[in-house]
């Protein structure tokens, strides 16, 4: 009896031990990717149900149309009819605006989101193009620093730009205003916080000799820039005037 | 593998003997089903787009949205017993839904889908520290992430892993985030540090597989798939990783035929995969498992 019982004690440790180092072995991983395309159209009840109260008002706000472009606006390298066309606008914008003369302008080529179509343009196409809530800003930079955006710009292949012109194979040549940079001389740069805080490595924005906020967010800008333009009865016909050039 | 398979005689015997003999029920009965699966689906990227993409749009017209994304996910569930939804990042960030409601409305869809986790992209820091805080509340489930040293309130709501009973499986998961200097606003992450991933990645993976007896490890990577430069991506994590089964990679928008098969510094191999982006699709990855001892020795215990 104790044997039978010892036996039977040695089987249920046996057990519970083998069972506590048995574990799953991954054998076999498929993957594959499911699109979401227009073919799948049904409904969700209550998902829509959560979304609705969000999208009532925002809907509306994001469709009025505030102008018409005459052609598809695309950001590129080294110049973009979009890219140009947002420099342009933030160096007039904020020169009028936050009563300070910038010598020029720089934005970022990854911080235009979006194209703008041909033909309306809604509210929230701008928010597509500049989903970001940045502000602009104007650091005073040395014109050692101007040589710097120079490099990084030949270095980059292009970013947006305003009141420059540059050939990428010599960019110590870069002319602002028309005219060459004096080193020692000091220069007002618009650009966006984020920017200016060391976003995409721009690192000659870093210690400038003064900064000014503006308390504009970009994408306001862009707004308000596109409806004056209408209001004045002008559609968007930005264009490649040679900028930057390889 | 001679080896293995008389072990897994023995065991299998052995099982069967003690069970019969004392009518066990739990556990050692059923362990004569020897597999199991899992259904792995991810989603990185999404970047509030809560809505499909625009009739007219020109590349991805009437594609994504958080509807259909929905009714697939549902519909795994039906088909699947054991499913983990997770995302690798920049929930945040790119439709007005996000300027305006500040991502209450992406948390809130996401905990009805059901998510189990998510790590952090670098634009879920677009609304600072606060904005991430507030908009959490509404989101019902964890945000991994072991590389960042989080010396604010964050710290409450991120987790280095998280351990997922499946089934049968034990799944570790944890995140790995991007560096974020030249990408967030440095006052919008004030607080966060980041640290070297792979080690840390190693550290965590190597406690989930061998300590905490994990079946399956999975990293939720924000680092990106790869890059020319000699940037740390998922690719370089996945050649010096150990431990690691499955990488959920995002932030550079990465469209795959298929995953990546590579092989870790152990020579086993570890899986990145990603999922486009904005929700245009969806990852699944199937895993099949397969019960195995580990070892037979110390059966020979006296009692």
């Amino acid at each position: 009896m104790k044997k039978i019982f010892r036996t039977l004690l040695f089987l249920v440790i046996t057990a519970l031990f083998m069972r506590c180092n048995t574990n799953y072995t991954a054998t076999n991983t498929a993957v594959n990717y499911n699109q979401l395309d227009s073919t799948m159209t049904q409904k969700s009840r209550s998902l829509a149900k959560l979304i609705s109260p969000y999208n009532e008002g925002l809907e509306a706000k994001m469709n009025a149309v505030i102008n018409t472009s005459e052609k598809d606006m695309l950001k590129a390298r080294p110049e973009g009819i979009l890219s140009n066309f947002v420099a342009d606008l933030i160096f007039e914008e904020v020169n009028e605006l936050a009563d300070f003369t910038g010598d020029l302008c720089l934005l970022n080529h990854g911080g235009l989101r979006s194209s703008l179509p041909s033909g309306d343009i809604t509210v929230g196409n701008i928010y597509q193009l500049m989903p970001f809530d940045n502000e602009a800003v104007i650091l005073q930079l040395k014109g050692e620093k101007i040589l710097e955006i120079a490099h990084y710009l030949a270095q980059s292949g292009g970013e947006p730009v305003s009141n420059i012109q540059l050939n990428l194979s010599s960019p110590e040549l870069i002319l602002v205003n028309n005219k060459r940079v004096n080193t020692e001389s000091t220069y007002n740069v618009i650009t966006s916080d984020y920017l200016a805080n060391g976003g995409d490595k721009m690192y000659f924005f870093t210690n400038p000799v003064s900064i000014k906020k503006t308390g504009l967010k970009i994408r306001d800008l862009i707004i308000e820039y596109i409806q004056e333009e209408k209001e004045q009865g002008r559609t968007l016909n930005a264009t490649l005037d040679g900028r930057i050039s390889k | 593998m001679a080896g293995y398979l008389n072990n897994r005689r023995n065991f299998i015997k052995n099982v069967s003997l003690g069970s019969a003999a004392l009518g066990l029920g739990q556990g050692l009965i059923t362990s004569a089903k020897q597999s199991e699966e899992l259904i792995i689906l991810h989603t990185n990227d999404v970047h509030s787009h809560i809505h499909a993409f625009e009739k007219n749009h020109s590349r991805y017209a009437g594609a994504g949205g958080a509807i259909k994304r929905s009714l697939l996910i549902d519909s795994y569930r039906k088909q699947y017993k054991n499913v983990l939804l997770l995302d690798a990042g920049d929930i945040f960030q790119g439709t007005p839904f996000f300027n305006f409601y500040g991502g209450e409305l992406e948390m809130k869809l996401m905990t009805k889908m059901g998510y189990d986790a998510a790590t952090l992209g670098n634009h879920d820091f677009d609304g600072g520290i606060d904005g991430l805080l507030k908009a959490k509340k509404y989101g019902k489930f964890d945000f991994l992430n072991a590389n960042y040293v989080i010396e604010n309130e964050l710290k409450n709501i991120v987790k280095p892993y998280k351990i997922f009973k499946k089934g049968k499986i034990k799944v570790g998961v944890f995140g790995i985030g991007i560096e974020l200097e030249g990408l967030v606003d440095p006052k919008l992450c004030a607080g966060i540090i980041y640290t070297e991933p792979i080690s840390k990645a190693n550290k965590i993976a190597t406690h989930l597989k061998e300590k905490m007896e994990c079946d399956y490890v999975i990293c939720l990577s924000h680092l990106g798939l790869k890059y020319e430069s000699d940037k740390v991506s998922d690719i370089t994590l996945a050649n010096n990783s150990e431990h690691i089964d499955l990488i959920i990679g995002g932030h550079t928008h990465s469209f795959l035929d298929e995953p990546l098969r590579l092989k870790d510094k152990n020579g086993e191999e570890t899986l990145v995969s990603q999922a486009a982006w904005a929700g245009l699709r969806l990852g699944i990855v199937k895993v099949e498992f397969t019960k195995e001892l580990k070892t037979s020795a110390g059966i020979t215990t006296k009692v």
